[in-house]
């Protein structure tokens, strides 16, 4: 089959789920005060979207396959592949995710990102594939997953960060505003940022690690100056030492609360620079 | 005798005038001695609960206005607050009034949460604290039945306290949005009952650590077993602070016992933990300023209830059957009372008619000392009879317009008891005695005059004096 159909499929599952995840959050009625902390009533909708997302990371799984037996390249050869396999990393995360902890509100938020992660891939469907053999080689492959990787996750914490501030900002204020009760607790939340950093810092760590190897070795055009001077190097290595303070501080200082969630969102702005400002000359997809 | 209510509540007065002018249980026998000392309080009640403040007083001898500005003063002096203060967030109601509403506030009708039981105990323990403190009689002790069994009423025969939704509930669904409660700790500060209720809800919601600290260390020891937690000292309680997440403060103390500096360098030992401060006390124990405090949340009773609200709200239906309950009862109350105003006049008026007719027979004795004992009680018969038959129409009359009155619960009310019972007092030149131990069981028990059916009733008297006696003349000559 089509890879843009398997997409397509793919784009309408993840669609589903997150539309199914946003309806567990308001169909799920406030437990009666009886039940409080019981937590059995079954949610419907909720069952719903873990199968769609399952679904749907199946539909992209055919879809990446039949992207690759289509070019005969790496995914990671063109913009779409590789925004495909971005998309397909945050499904991954956040299913294996659900299984621990059952929050509809950040599934929401995943999946949505995952759409709009594939509308955009969609546009670039029919972008240039690189000619550059390199762009195959399966290490550059390791860096690109290895980044992906990372930024769904720092995608996935940057999420949890502001959800954290607007309900600490809405308990500080006594809102009553009923979307307070659909968020998941501030710790959990807390929680879930500093695991998704956890994994993200090592997976950024081992694709910067890689790309300075690469560099090094001279194995991708351009000297070790003009790279390290990019503004894509630069913004990585802050964002990298922003986690690396934030572990520490979390780890080793104990640190919680609100003073963090900021540095997750510099983090996320670091990232954003990092995706968005101009890159060094071998850095595309020709 | 004026029976008027002098308060504030949560509708118009914030916790910060609410929390000067709360009378804790502590408080509560000092405050009624003053009350009582105050000119012309008969009878006092007050009733002092974390949403309102309410003086109900029997009042003698003063106009209303008097009796509300003796109430106020009252206040201001015994709480140390200047009139201004508070003046603009007071009520003031009399009779039928405040009847009503304390029926209304018994039945939960006039909480901030809509069918709160809690009030109903409330109302019992200010009845109790005014009886132990002497300074109730039988009006208000009757209000106050009165109001408990409309609230029981309402409780029993409306679905409006059904599957209530309290501060324990609304504490626990906050503190939810912040921990996962089953790795919370949560930190007792005073053993009351509001806060071993939410305690029981966090625990019955997964929390598992539980600290108690209270002046009185036994009874935190025992709360504490009680809900499978420890006991800490009670001055230990701002070194507790940096392992608790969950705080319920609910002491007596007057002033706040949680400050900012209490909390600055727990919060720097806590490393940016988020700590959940639910203040239930009244007057307050937390300072409102913690709240502008990094990873603080403050909510105070106010708060709590507000979510309460929120979450009870769509209870229409039960609240117009609960009010028709209301109705029921405050007309049952009503009725009482005018009756007991009535008795008092009814008794005069036969105790008036006796004694002239008394007068009259020890004036004409000595010129009819030729008849026989079993004449003279003939005699006596007779003028009994007549006055019973001139008493009649009044007392029924009298009667009637004390049940009409109560029926009444419009401003009429007070013009019809005018009409009938003072004009009553002015024509027979009746005074008012003792009100105080009277009942409407006294107003129908008093001697009504026998149905008489005109002519006949007083022929078949006649027929039993002897023919020898002309009345006209024993009236003409005594």
């Amino acid at each position: 089959m089509n890879s843009a159909i398997l997409t397509g499929i793919a784009f309408a599952l993840y669609l589903s789920a997150a539309v199914c995840y946003g309806a567990s959050l308001f169909l799920d009625a406030p437990a009666a005060p009886q039940s409080i902390g019981t937590g059995t009533s079954s949610n419907r909708p909720l069952l719903y979207a873990v199968r769609f997302l399952a679904a749907g990371i199946l539909s992209q799984f055919l879809a990446v396959g039949a992207n690759c037996a289509h070019t005969h390249h790496s995914p990671f050869a063109s913009v779409y592949g590789t925004l495909m396999v971005a998309a397909w990393a945050i499904a991954i995360v956040y299913l294996a995710w659900d299984r621990r902890a059952k929050m509809p509100a950040v599934g929401a938020v995943a999946m949505l990102t995952d759409c709009i992660i594939l509308g955009f891939a969609d546009s670039q469907a029919h972008s240039r594939i690189a000619r550059d053999p390199v762009l195959s080689h399966p290490v550059v492959s390791l860096h690109v997953l290895a980044i992906i990787g990372a930024y769904g996750l720092i995608l996935v914490a940057s999420g949890c960060a502001v959800m954290y501030l607007i309900e600490n900002r809405m308990l500080k204020k006594h809102s009553r505003n009923s979307i307070l009760r659909k968020f998941p607790p501030l710790t959990s939340l807390d929680s879930i940022a500093y695991q998704c950093i956890a994994y993200a810092t090592p997976l950024l760590t081992i694709g910067l690690g890689v790309a300075i190897s690469l560099i090094f070795a001279g194995g991708v055009k351009g000297s070790p100056r003009e790279w390290f001077l990019g503004a894509q190097f630069i913004s990585t290595a802050i964002l990298l030492t922003l986690f690396t303070l934030y572990l520490a501080a979390r780890l080793a200082v104990g640190w919680r609360g609100v003073r963090l969630q900021y540095i997750l969102l510099i983090g996320i702005l670091c990232a954003f620079a990092a995706f968005a400002l101009p890159t060094a000359a071998a850095h595309h997809f020709n | 005798m004026h029976l008027v209510l002098v308060g504030l509540s949560h509708h118009r007065a914030p916790i910060a005038v609410r929390e000067r002018i709360s009378c804790p249980e502590h408080k509560l026998n000092d405050a009624l001695a003053h009350l009582s000392g105050c000119p012309g309080v008969r009878e006092a009640i007050i009733l002092s609960t974390c949403n309102r403040m309410e003086v109900y007083a029997l009042i003698e001898g003063a106009d209303l206005g008097t009796a509300y500005a003796a109430i106020c003063r009252h206040l201001s002096s015994f709480h140390n607050i200047p009139e201004i203060q508070f003046d603009a967030f007071i009520y003031r109601k009399a009779e039928h009034d405040a009847v009503a509403h304390l029926l209304r506030v018994a039945s939960g009708l006039d909480s901030l949460v809509l069918g709160e039981a809690q009030i109903i105990g409330q109302v019992r323990t200010a009845l109790r604290s005014a009886h132990a403190a002497g300074v109730v009689g039988g009006t208000l002790s009757h209000l106050f039945q009165q109001a408990l069994n409309s609230g029981k009423r309402v409780q029993q025969e409306t679905g409006l306290s059904r599957g209530a939704f309290s501060i324990g509930h609304a504490a626990v669904d906050l503190a939810a949005r912040i921990f996962d409660l089953s790795e919370a700790t949560v930190m007792i500060l005073g053993a009351g009952k509001m806060s071993t209720l939410a305690a029981k809800h966090l625990v019955a919601s997964g929390v598992r650590y539980i600290m108690v600290a209270n002046r009185t260390h036994h009874k935190a020891v025992s709360m504490a077993a009680s809900l499978g937690g420890t006991a800490v000292d009670y001055d230990e309680f701002p070194q507790m602070l940096a392992k608790a997440d969950i705080v319920i403060a609910s002491t007596a103390a007057p002033h706040p016992v949680i400050r900012r500096d209490t909390l600055t360098p727990v919060l720097k030992k806590r490393r940016g933990r988020p700590l959940f401060l639910i203040d239930i006390a009244v007057p307050r124990d937390v300072d409102e300023d913690v709240a502008e405090l990094d990873n603080v949340f403050l909510y105070n009773i106010d708060h709590l209830q507000e979510a309460v609200a929120d979450r009870v709200r769509g209870r229409a239906t039960e609240a117009v059957e609960a009010e028709k309950i209301v109705g029921d009862e405050a007309l049952q109350f009503l009725n009482w009372y005018r009756a007991r105003e009535a008795a008092p006049i009814i008794k005069q008026l036969r105790g008036r008619l006796d004694d002239y007719a008394r007068k009259r027979l020890e004036i004409m004795r000595p010129g009819l000392s030729s008849l026989t004992e079993k004449e003279w009680s003939h005699i006596e018969l007779h003028i009994s009879s007549l006055m019973d038959e001139v008493a009649r129409e009044p007392i029924l009359r009298m009667k009637r317009a004390s049940k009409d009155a109560a029926v009444r619960l419009d401003s009429n009310a007070e013009q019809v008891r005018y009409d009938l019972l003072s004009a009553a007092r002015e024509i027979f030149g009746l005074g008012v005695e003792d009100q105080a131990s009277e009942s409407e069981s006294i107003v129908d028990s008093l001697p009504l005059p026998a149905p008489q059916n005109g002519t006949a009733h007083m022929n078949a008297v006649s027929h039993a004096i002897p023919p020898i006696v002309d009345l006209h003349k024993l009236e003409h000559r005594s």
